[in-house]
């Protein structure tokens, strides 16, 4: 009986958390502008003949105009095309590795925040020890190690972006530990298993997906940084990142700037739209928030 | 602070052990055969323990032994004494400038909230949050460097000839500014919220009853209260700092030990990135001191 | 005693604007303070009493109020509202101070006892540095703090409840102000320190000649301590008078209500009586009196017009119908 009032009070807060999100206009808007984004990315392919990785011969470096729409790079090769298969790249490795990241720091953060002693101790010095070192520093270094390509670079990225996850989850476990509900279930022999999966976890959540979100946005971001450098994923699989290392060569910055400020301009969308949405569901989930 | 010192000290030499090649390939002729290559190993400390090898790899650390680069022969730990200098520069004139604008526009943000103080704050705290550093410096090349004309498109001085104040200042300019957006527009933000909670405190209110002025209010009795997690927040930046280094001075071409490591990862010089990667975990950890010390002042209530 | 007005309010309202509509929190609020007196503002929370102890002080703006136009606060025959912040600013602690709810709260944790009360004494008087450190420990003597040379260098979580609050009015009296606001100075602290409390204000009352408004809920703190009682209820006096009056013969519904709700030692009680209903959302106008929802002896007219405040015999003032009759004359409102 007192899980169905919990059940209860869960749902009435999540009609007023979507409630709120609705109202938050910058983040619907942007929510808006993602979902368009991704359903070209993954669409436009399949209704229009776009080829990001062959070369047209004859039209190396030419303007935008006519077929090519974002015209095209110093191969011959479709910038626009490239932009739309980027997406899938850059937008996949940023998806993915966060929840990897959150397949990892989440039951961590439960652990610590319900065990404490030694085993918090031991997470905990963990996690200070990986928010201590440059993520960058140490994604080189293990890029280099692993070879870089799409699929490391999610598993690096994944691997290092747990500890925000870890340190949110184990704040919202302490107090959720103190509810009486979880009390009550414990008096009733629920195994710690049950008490962690089935009473805490649920309502530790929602700060989950605000992290999430920004999670995504700063994976984006280190990938793109990562690939600008050469070091992450490799030509000729175009991503937003190594789209905009072209522009390392003067002529390249100077003379033919569609070939990197599209790509840039795409990314700076997706990324600020993805934290305006994060932005929103923090304010939803967050009654005290005046929107 | 010392179990993460070891924690941080332990990963880099797991990592450094990661890297392929050990230190005796450079040893290695065609003529020794596998008794031979055995006596070498012990003779260099290979055969031992993994964690007696971490010992001794700590105890040349502190000597200043990092070994040779692959790439120039030379001993790394000059590689980096050369570099140093102009990344200690490029970060703490960084750090300075996005906690000065930072701070004071996140403090104008809060005391006049949803005023054109407050939208010019949350727009570039956004901006600087959402466009990475990479691209705002190549836009800022672009107009300021190319179009304009203004300002040089990289390296730290014009020529051998230039190394002059102002000549240093104009090439720093640009690869500051780039890497203070992002920073700035974190630390608006962490401000802005620390300093509208503070002024809602009790204290604030009792602060105002007593008759004192409203800057008295804001700028010593709220932010001071407020510069704990500000101070946090700074502190944990830190590393990201670092990181955003290696890419602004592999854009403006900057000699600082970002480009080296950029430089070494191409080349897989090893021992270079190593000794990069164990200086900055040390100067991390020294920052994550000097943050144990300044709340400590900060704060009387943690000096018990 | 002299009985110099100190402090007259007229027709005080103060409104929020909320996104369900304008909040009076403060609805009309006059009274007098004479020094030397004591006036106790009971009512329950939410009605009103804080909002116009900041309102007083001209601090409520700072915290999303509004003083409406047409009312008056006037200190020693000076209209306050019209005065500039930065005159403000200088009446404030120097000739009317406040004292809140959380002593604890109250005092910047991250100064000395001697920083804040020091910083207070150089802002109105024209004490050095070191002038202002001695004053501030004789005050600290006179609240009755043991080692107040140790106190003085202490922060403020080394400082017991009572000792912050003893602190807090050392500090609101170190620059002789003629009023001191005291917004429930003793809800957060145990009982036996309370009666500390209260017992020291009631001192420094006769020491200085000072008036106090005391702010509370409690109906036993003013009948020990106030000379005035003014009952609000949704941001309205509906009862004003001494307290032996509001005591020996309570006359608005709510102020018996009030009484009622008090437990009792002499008397064999099953239950503990309790207003029913609840204080009235106050964004939506209100046809008639404002406490008819919860009054056991409401009559038509209650629902028809609100009740303008009745002056009777002896000086009391109602703001009830049942008092037409009986009542000497209409108070301006």
């Amino acid at each position: 009986m007192k899980t169905e009032k919990n059940n209860k009070t869960r749902n009435v807060f999540i009609k007023d958390a979507v409630g709120r999100f609705v109202r938050h206009k910058v983040a619907m808007v942007s929510l808006c502008i993602l979902v368009f984004e991704i359903l070209v990315i993954v669409f436009l392919p399949l209704i229009i003949k776009l080829d990001p990785y062959s070369s047209y011969p004859g039209q190396f470096g030419v303007a935008p105009g006519g077929q090519f729409i974002f015209g095209t790079d110093d191969v011959g090769r479709d910038v626009f095309a490239r932009i739309i298969y980027g997406g899938r790249v850059s937008l996949s490795v940023g998806f993915i590795s966060a929840i990897i990241s959150a397949c990892i720091g989440v039951p961590l953060g439960l652990l610590a925040g319900f065990y404490r002693g030694v085993i918090r101790g031991i997470i905990m010095r963990l996690v200070d020890i990986f928010m201590s070192f440059p993520a960058l520093v140490i994604q080189l270094v293990l890029v280099m190690v692993l070879g870089a390509s799409e699929r490391t670079l999610t598993l690096v990225l994944g691997l290092l972006g747990w500890t925000s996850y870890t340190r949110l989850v184990y704040s919202k476990v302490l107090s959720v530990k103190e509810e009486i509900y979880v009390e009550a279930a414990k008096s009733t022999g629920a195994t710690d298993f049950t008490q962690m999966v089935k009473y805490i976890l649920p309502n530790s959540l929602a700060p989950v997906f605000v992290t999430f979100s920004f999670a995504v946005a700063g994976n984006i971001l280190a990938e793109s940084g990562l690939s600008f450098l050469g070091l992450g994923v490799q030509l000729p699989t175009p991503t937003w990142g190594n789209m905009i290392r072209d522009a390392q060569t003067v002529s390249t910055l100077m003379y033919r700037p569609w070939m990197w400020i599209p790509a840039g301009v795409v990314l700076v969308i997706t990324v600020v739209c993805i934290n305006f949405v994060g932005d929103g569901l923090r304010a939803a989930l967050d009654p005290k928030i005046k929107i | 602070m010392i179990p993460v010192f070891f924690g941080m000290t332990a990963l880099v030499f797991f990592l450094s052990n990661m890297t392929p090649g050990s230190p005796i390939d450079a040893m290695i002729t065609p003529e020794m055969n596998v008794e031979d290559i055995a006596i070498l190993e012990h003779k260099m400390g290979l055969d031992q323990p993994i964690y007696i090898q971490y010992f001794k790899w700590l105890g040349r650390l502190f000597q200043g032994d990092l070994g040779n680069s692959y790439r120039t022969g030379q001993p790394v730990i000059r590689a980096i004494a050369e570099r140093v200098g102009p990344t200690l520069i490029l970060t703490l004139t960084v750090l300075v400038l996005a906690i000065l604008v930072g701070v004071f526009l996140g403090v104008v943000a809060a005391c006049k909230p949803y005023s054109f103080w407050d939208t010019l704050a949350s727009g570039l705290s956004f901006l600087g949050s959402s466009m990475p550093g990479f691209f705002v410096a190549l836009i800022l090349i672009y107009v300021f460097a190319v179009k304009l004309g203004w300002l040089p498109t990289g390296g730290m001085y014009t020529n051998a000839n230039t190394h002059s104040f102002g000549d240093f200042s104009k090439h720093l300019i640009l690869p500051v500014v780039s890497m203070a957006l992002a920073s700035a527009g974190n630390y608006i933000r962490q401000t802005r919220s620390a300093m509208l909670e503070v002024m809602g405190e009790e204290y604030v209110k009792m602060a105002r009853a007593k008759g004192m002025r409203e800057q008295v209010v804001l700028y010593v009795h709220a932010l001071r209260n407020a510069m704990l997690p500000i101070v946090t927040c700074i502190g944990m930046s830190v590393p990201g700092l670092v990181g955003g280094a290696v890419i602004i001075e592999q854009i403006f071409g900057w000699p600082g030990m970002g480009s080296l490591m950029v430089l070494s990862v191409t080349y897989r010089d090893y021992p270079v990135i190593m000794g990069i990667t164990m200086y900055i975990t040390i100067a991390v950890l020294l920052t994550n001191l000097a943050m144990d010390f300044v709340y400590a002042v900060l704060d009387p209530r943690i000096r018990n | 005693m002299e009985d110099t007005v100190l402090l007259k309010v007229d027709h005080l309202r103060t409104f929020f604007k909320t996104k369900t509509g304008v909040l009076p929190a403060v609805n009309g609020v006059s009274f007098t303070l004479k020094s030397g007196e004591i006036l106790g503002v009971v009512g329950e929370s939410g009605c009103g009493k804080s909002v116009m102890s900041m309102s007083i002080l001209k601090l409520i703006e700072k915290y999303g109020g509004k003083v409406q136009e047409g009312s008056s606060i006037e200190l020693q025959g000076r209209q306050v509202l019209g005065l500039s912040e930065k005159v403000m600013c200088n009446l404030r602690g120097k000739e009317i101070a406040m004292i809140s709810q959380d002593p604890m709260t109250s005092l910047n944790p991250v100064f000395t006892v001697e920083y804040q009360m020091v910083e207070m004494i150089c802002r109105h008087t024209e004490m050095t540095k070191k002038e202002a450190s001695a004053h501030a420990l004789f005050w600290l003597k006179k609240v009755g703090i043991p080692e107040p040379e140790k106190r003085l260098k202490e922060y403020p979580h080394q400082l017991s409840g009572g000792m912050c609050q003893r602190v807090i009015i050392a500090m609101a009296l170190s620059c002789d102000p003629k009023v001191l606001i005291a917004d429930e100075p003793t809800t957060a602290l145990d009982v036996t320190v309370q009666a500390q409390i209260l017992d020291l204000l009631r001192k420094l009352r006769d020491d200085v000649n000072a008036a106090i408004i005391l702010v509370t809920h409690d109906m036993g703190v003013v009948a020990s301590m106030a000379d005035n009682i003014m009952v609000m209820y949704a941001g309205r006096a509906v009862e004003c008078g001494t307290t032996h009056q509001i005591f020996k013969a309570p006359k608005h519904p709510y102020t018996q209500g009030l009484l009622a709700s008090v437990p009792r030692m002499d008397k064999q009680e099953d239950k503990l009586y309790a207003i029913p209903g609840n204080v009235p959302n106050l964004t939506q106008k209100i046809e008639g009196c404002v406490f008819r929802e919860r009054c056991d002896q409401c009559v038509g007219k209650c629902a028809k017009e609100a009740p303008p405040q009745f002056l009777l015999d002896g000086g009391q003032k109602v703001r009830c119908w049942l008092y037409e009759q009986e009542a000497k004359e209409i108070c301006d409102e």
